[in-house]
This record gives structure tokens, C-alpha cells and sequence, in this order.
């Protein structure tokens, strides 16, 4: 598939087409923001350390989203933090990828049914690959980075478009104000 | 004029159930008697009003004081204690923000865990979990015999 | 009143506000504090909570007992296991449950386990805002080892869930006590590298000695706990004024310094640590070999009454004030949490400091949002 099945000449040239090279280079130097939330924080820095490893596929923190092209969001988002989340994802460069991690991120968690608890971060960014757990294993999210770089190598540039923010979730109602029904 | 309070024992510690006009006097005085570290402050909704408990302890032989007070829904007002405990300021302001009493001379009375802007107290009885108000909710009346007065037949002042 | 975020507003012209946070790596979270400069020297420092906020208090009360164990670990997740144990003996108290002494020990053998990996977790992201790289390896690397123990015993890493009303959830694995003795040795080798890349370091000493003091008044009135408060100079722990479980039946000592700095907060963490190590051993020795891990619960609970019980936890004094109607679900459930409480101080340490010494500042308070905003 892509790139790496092409086949290869003796001269270690290689023949793909543009987009297998483009996709190869973004997918081999996924840069995540550094941004923890929560428990899974642990976890996501449990899996930059030397037992599982993450730098070796070639993943460096940014402290900057302007430098940073992939967001881990590990924890529960709540109405106060999603105008930030909202924010920091405006401001990753393009292209840019979200990785929701645990059940928290992915849909509310056992915190689902709290008054300030956004019910999935998929409600205020696009989401690429949702690992599950509660906290996810490093090694559950390293399978979770390799999925989206699996992703990323089958993408078509021609029909790319960038990615913007939801706007239909109101991060700044309160219960009772929001119009929406209590969910269960 | 003598304060309105009973007191009990409870575990280790001693319970006392104060006025709310008396629940700045009485703690003053528990600050005189030497209980300089402030454990916890629990604000509650009891359905008839909200109660606000006071936990603190002596550093030098560890004794250990409980004093709580109930105030109505339409008056939720108690004096504020963060210049007895400064480390109360924050207590108060989760107080506040999640149950809803007002701590009057609080520094800076403000929402904390919660946003600036919301104007519910999540944590009263009238709303479920998720923040709605529940369909049907009424107060409850407020005791007869609250904890702090002294029971016609002699009966204790039971914990809600 | 509408927005993100909001400014506050200056009158000087020769002042410079900051956001620092809530998505800042220095913060060991999502703090938000807003710092006015002038030049080097910080103003004012006004702390901004609560972006965490998971309503544990208001879930909880939904809950039946049993599964607010799982909610409480969530709240300190660092040291994940030790924020069960407030809860569990508050409704203990009320239910008048008998914890069997094997249970007493194996809780404190977890619930020190939990302190030696919470506090390299922050010796190691600590020292990430002095800039140093190296200890965040090596501590995560001693770490794992611990989960690891602790995954054979409870089938989780982090949050395992594994304490419950009248004792543990399940006996512990066979290689056990082998694991933790052998762990023990290996990280009493270990001990003497933190030493001399963090303690002993004069590049460390630089930055720390002198920086962020506390007096010992303003720690006790500000209810600061843990660390925080031994290292202004005031003996106070939880484990030694209201001992529970097997502690009353274990020698060790509470390191206490007198300075207040950064470096006496550090100083204190290393000497719990070595603590911790001589407590494991003695309650290693101590564990009944055999009989029963759990007390007998009655199978519906109906608590009822109001009890307050605390604990110390790596961060301090962790207490629950459980308040039961007679129904199998809490009536109202309070947590009153260490950092929480350690935060009010950012004010008190920050105004006056160096703005390069704010990040050293709030490392050594060694905040957890979890617990913080609940």
C-alpha cells in the first residue's frame, strides 16, 4: 500500500505518485501539542518514556499549536476548557489531525452525565481516531498514533479540504439554558 | 448574651449546631481556643435550606470541632470567616458557586469551578445531575425544632 | 460577561499582563493564572480554576457506594489509589465495619506504593520546567515498575479501584510480597542517582535555594497540607494525628524543614520517599500471612450520619465528609482536596518572585487538576 509497497530499484529509487510521497513525510513526523487534561495526561507521557517509546516513530511534543500538527486530547473536556480546545485546534497548522483519547474524550466517560461535562470532544473539533479505555494503556494510544498514520498514508490530497471547528455545540450555555435535553 | 448552640459528640469530635447569627461568634471563640487549621468547609442543600459545616482542628494535641448552621433559601447569607482561616477563601467561593450560599465580607466572592456567567448552583436538590431542574421540585418546610433549640420532649436534634 | 477569556484590566503603564494557561506544559495541567510583570518581578499572580471540573460531588450523589470508589480514584490520578481510602473509612465509620489486620497492612503496602510513584511522576515533570530532561526518563522508567506490582495484584495500572468497604477487593498475587521487596532494593540503588541529579545538583540548588519561602503562620492559616506545609517547618500529618489502618503500628519519622523554599519542598518529597521505603519493608514483615482481606459489609448499605475522615495522601491532607440519608446512595458527599487548598498560596508565593521563578514555584506545590477542581 502507498509508498512503502511501490516497488523499489536496485538504486534505492523509489516510484510513487506525489501523494505517497507527500502523506509518507506527514505521516512519519507527527508532532502532538502538548496539552494533558487529565488522567490520560499520565498515560500520554507514560508513552513517551523509555518503556513504550513513542519519539522513536518520530513524535515530538510542541509546546506551541502553531508548530504542532496533531492534538491528543486526553481527559474530560468540560464547558469551561472547550473554548480553549476550540481555540488551540484553530490554531494547529494545516494539516491537522485529533486523536481523542479515552472514554472521557470520546463521549463524556463516567462523567457523561454531569452538569459541565461536554458529552465527547467530538462535539466541538473533528476527530481522527478515538482509542478506548479508562485510562487507555500507552501502548493502547501508540496503536491508536500508528491507526491515524495508516490513515494519513491512504489520504488524497485532490479532494482535501481544510478542517475547521463544529459550531453547533454552544460551549457557553448553561444546563436548563442550552435547549438541550438532559442525556442519560 | 449567651450564644445558641448544642453541642454532641460524634466519633472523635465534638458537633456543634449554631444559630446563624451566633455561627461568627461562636467560631471567633473557637479560634480563641487554640483550632488554627482549617480542615474542610462543606456547603449542602438540605431541601428546606442550605447548611454550611465547618471542620477544624487543633495542631497541638489534635482535637477536632465540627460546626454547621442552616440558613434559608431566601435569605442563604452567613458572615464570612476567611479572616479567622484565610485558608477558607476558596472553601466559601466553592460554596458559593456550587450550593449557593453568600458569605457576606468575603474578599472576592466569586464563581470558581464553574463559569463566570452561569447563573445556577448545581449542586442544590432542585436540579438532577446534569444541571436541569428537576420537574416538580418543592421545598420542604423548614424544621420545627431546628438542631440548635432545645426539643420540647427532650429530643435530640438528629444529622439530615 | 460572555467569552473566553476575559483580561483584567491595568491602570499602570509600566505593567504587563500575562496568560499563563490554561494549555501551558509548566502548569501540570489546566491552571490558568494571570501574571502582571514588571520587568523580572511579578506583581500579582491570580489564579483561574476549575477547567477540570467533572462534577464528581453532584455524579456521586447518584451513585449507589460501591461505584463512587471508582469516581474518588479519578480525582488525585497520580497517586490514584490513596484517594479511595477517606471515603471507604468514612462509611466504615458509619457502618461500623471491622477491617481484618491483613487488610490494614495490605492498604498501607498500596497506599505507600502509590506515594513512591506519585512522587517520581513529579520529580520527573518537575523538573521538565527547571529544563532538565533527564530525571523525567529515569523516575517514569522506576515508575512502571510499581504499576507493574500493581497490575498483577489489581488487574489496572493507574486507577485500579482495588480498596473497598471492610478491606481490599481481592487477595494479592502470589509473587506479591517478592515483587514489592525486590522493587525495594532496586529503588534504594535508584535513590542516591535522584540525589545527585536533583538535590545535590548546584545547578538545582541555584534555582531553588531561597525561592517561593512560605512562613510557617501563613502555611497553617492558608490550610495547607502535605509537603508543603512539613517543609514551612510544621510537623503535622495526617498518618501521625488521626492514624488509620496499620499505621499506628509502624515506626517512622515526618521529615520537617524549616525554610519554606523550593528546595525544602523537594528536600521533604525525597526524605518521604526514603520513608516510604522503610514503611513498605516493616509492613512487609508485619502482614499476617494468612486470614481474611475483607470485613464483613452488610450486602444492602443503608449508611446513615455524617462522618468526616482524612488521610495523607502524597499531596496531603485528602479528607471526605460523606453525609447518608439511610438510603444506598450518599445524600451529599464532599471532597476536600490538598492541592486545592496548596493553591490559594500561588498568590502569597508569586507576587515579588522572578517571573523564571513562578514555573519553580508552582512545581513545588505539585498540583493535581484532578483533585483540585474535581
Amino acid at each position: 500500500m502507498g509508498l512503502l509497497g511501490s516497488e523499489a530499484r536496485p538504486q534505492n529509487i523509489i516510484v510513487g505518485t506525489l501523494d505517497d510521497v507527500i502523506n509518507l513525510a506527514r505521516s512519519r513526523s507527527l508532532w502532538p501539542l502538548t496539552f494533558g487534561i487529565a488522567c490520560c495526561a499520565i498515560e500520554m507521557m507514560a508513552a513517551w518514556t523509555p518503556k513504550v517509546d513513542a519519539d522513536r516513530l518520530g513524535m515530538f511534543f510542541r509546546n506551541s499549536p502553531r508548530q504542532a500538527d496533531l492534538m491528543i486530547i486526553s481527559g474530560t473536556v468540560n464547558k469551561k476548557i472547550a473554548s480553549r480546545v476550540k481555540r488551540l485546534y484553530e490554531q494547529l497548522a494545516e494539516p491537522k489531525w485529533v486523536v481523542s483519547m479515552g472514554a472521557c474524550a470520546n463521549q463524556g466517560g463516567p462523567f457523561r452525565q454531569g452538569y459541565s461535562v461536554v458529552e465527547g470532544v467530538d462535539k466541538i473539533v473533528p476527530v481522527d481516531v478515538y482509542v478506548p479505555g479508562c485510562p487507555p494503556r500507552p501502548e493502547a494510544l501508540l496503536q491508536g498514533l500508528l491507526l491515524l498514520r495508516d490513515k494519513i498514508a491512504d489520504r488524497k490530497l485532490r479532494y482535501q479540504q481544510p478542517r475547521v471547528a463544529l459550531t453547533d455545540y454552544d460551549v457557553f450555555a448553561e444546563p436548563g439554558k442550552d435547549g438541550r435535553v438532559p442525556v442519560l | 448574651m449567651s450564644l445558641r448552640f448544642k453541642t454532641r459528640e460524634e466519633f472523635d469530635e465534638v458537633v456543634y449546631a449554631v444559630h446563624p447569627e451566633d455561627y461568627r461568634p461562636l467560631l471567633e471563640q473557637l479560634k480563641g481556643e487554640g483550632f488554627d487549621y482549617p480542615r474542610n468547609l462543606t456547603g449542602m442543600d438540605l431541601e428546606y435550606g442550605l447548611r454550611v459545616v465547618v471542620h477544624l482542628t487543633r495542631l497541638a494535641d489534635g482535637a477536632k470541632v465540627t460546626v454547621y448552621t442552616d440558613v434559608p433559601y431566601d435569605a442563604p447569607e452567613l458572615p464570612s470567616i476567611t479572616d479567622l482561616w484565610p485558608g477558607f477563601e476558596w472553601f466559601e467561593r466553592e460554596a458559593y458557586d456550587l450550593v449557593g450560599v453568600r458569605f457576606r465580607g468575603h474578599p472576592d466572592l466569586r464563581r470558581i469551578l464553574t463559569e463566570d456567567h452561569w447563573t445556577i448552583h448545581p449542586l442544590q436538590k432542585r436540579y438532577d445531575t446534569g444541571g436541569y431542574e428537576l420537574p416538580g421540585w418543592q421545598p420542604k418546610p423548614w424544621p420545627e425544632v431546628a438542631d440548635w433549640e432545645e426539643a420540647p420532649e427532650g429530643d435530640e436534634g438528629g444529622e439530615a | 460577561m460572555r467569552g473566553p477569556t476575559q483580561i483584567l484590566p491595568t491602570d499602570r503603564a509600566d505593567e504587563m499582563l500575562i496568560n499563563m494557561g490554561p494549555q501551558h506544559p509548566a502548569t501540570h495541567g489546566v491552571l490558568k493564572v494571570v501574571i502582571g510583570l514588571e520587568g523580572e518581578r511579578v506583581t500579582r499572580a491570580v489564579p483561574h480554576i476549575g477547567f477540570l471540573h467533572r462534577n464528581h460531588e453532584k455524579i456521586e450523589e447518584a451513585r449507589t457506594y460501591p461505584q463512587i470508589i471508582t469516581y474518588t480514584d479519578r480525582m488525585d490520578y497520580v497517586s490514584g489509589l490513596q484517594n479511595e481510602l477517606p471515603f471507604i473509612l468514612a462509611v466504615e465509620d458509619l457502618l461500623g465495619v471491622e477491617v481484618p489486620d491483613r487488610a490494614k497492612y495490605l492498604r498501607v503496602i498500596f497506599f505507600e506504593l502509590y506515594r513512591l510513584a506519585s512522587h517520581l511522576v513529579w520529580l520527573g515533570t518537575g523538573m521538565l520546567d527547571f529544563g532538565a530532561i533527564t530525571p523525567f526518563l529515569y523516575t517514569f522508567r522506576d515508575r512502571e515498575r510499581i504499576l507493574e506490582i500493581v497490575e498483577k495484584t489489581a488487574g489496572a495500572r493507574m486507577l485500579p479501584n482495588y480498596f473497598t468497604f471492610g478491606g481490599v477487593r481481592r487477595d494479592v498475587h502470589p509473587d506479591f510480597f517478592k515483587d514489592v521487596a525486590d522493587f525495594l532494593d532496586f529503588f534504594e540503588k535508584r535513590l542516591p542517582d535522584y540525589y545527585a541529579l536533583v538535590l545535590d545538583s548546584p545547578v538545582f540548588q541555584a534555582r531553588a535555594v531561597g525561592v517561593g519561602v512560605l512562613p510557617k503562620e501563613r502555611a497553617i492559616a492558608r490550610g495547607a497540607s502535605g509537603p508543603v506545609l512539613r517543609a514551612s517547618g510544621v510537623a503535622y500529618d495526617v498518618r501521625k494525628a488521626e492514624p488509620y489502618d496499620a499505621y499506628p503500628e509502624i515506626e517512622f519519622e515526618v521529615p520537617v524543614r524549616e525554610e519554606g523554599d523550593v528546595y525544602a519542598r523537594f528536600w521533604v518529597r525525597f526524605k518521604e520517599m526514603e520513608e516510604s521505603i522503610k514503611i513498605i519493608r516493616q509492613a512487609i514483615e508485619k502482614t499476617p500471612k494468612v486470614g481474611p482481606y475483607k470485613g464483613k459489609v452488610p450486602a444492602r448499605m443503608k449508611v446513615k450520619g455524617s462522618r468526616y475522615r482524612a488521610v495523607e495522601i502524597s499531596r496531603g491532607h485528602l479528607g471526605a465528609h460523606v453525609v447518608g440519608d439511610g438510603t444506598d446512595r450518599p445524600y451529599r458527599i464532599k471532597h476536600r482536596s490538598p492541592s486545592f487548598a496548596n493553591l490559594q498560596l500561588i498568590p502569597d508565593l508569586l507576587v515579588g518572585a522572578r517571573f523564571a521563578d513562578a514555573i519553580a514555584i508552582l512545581s513545588s506545590l505539585d498540583p493535581v487538576f484532578g483533585e483540585v477542581d474535581r
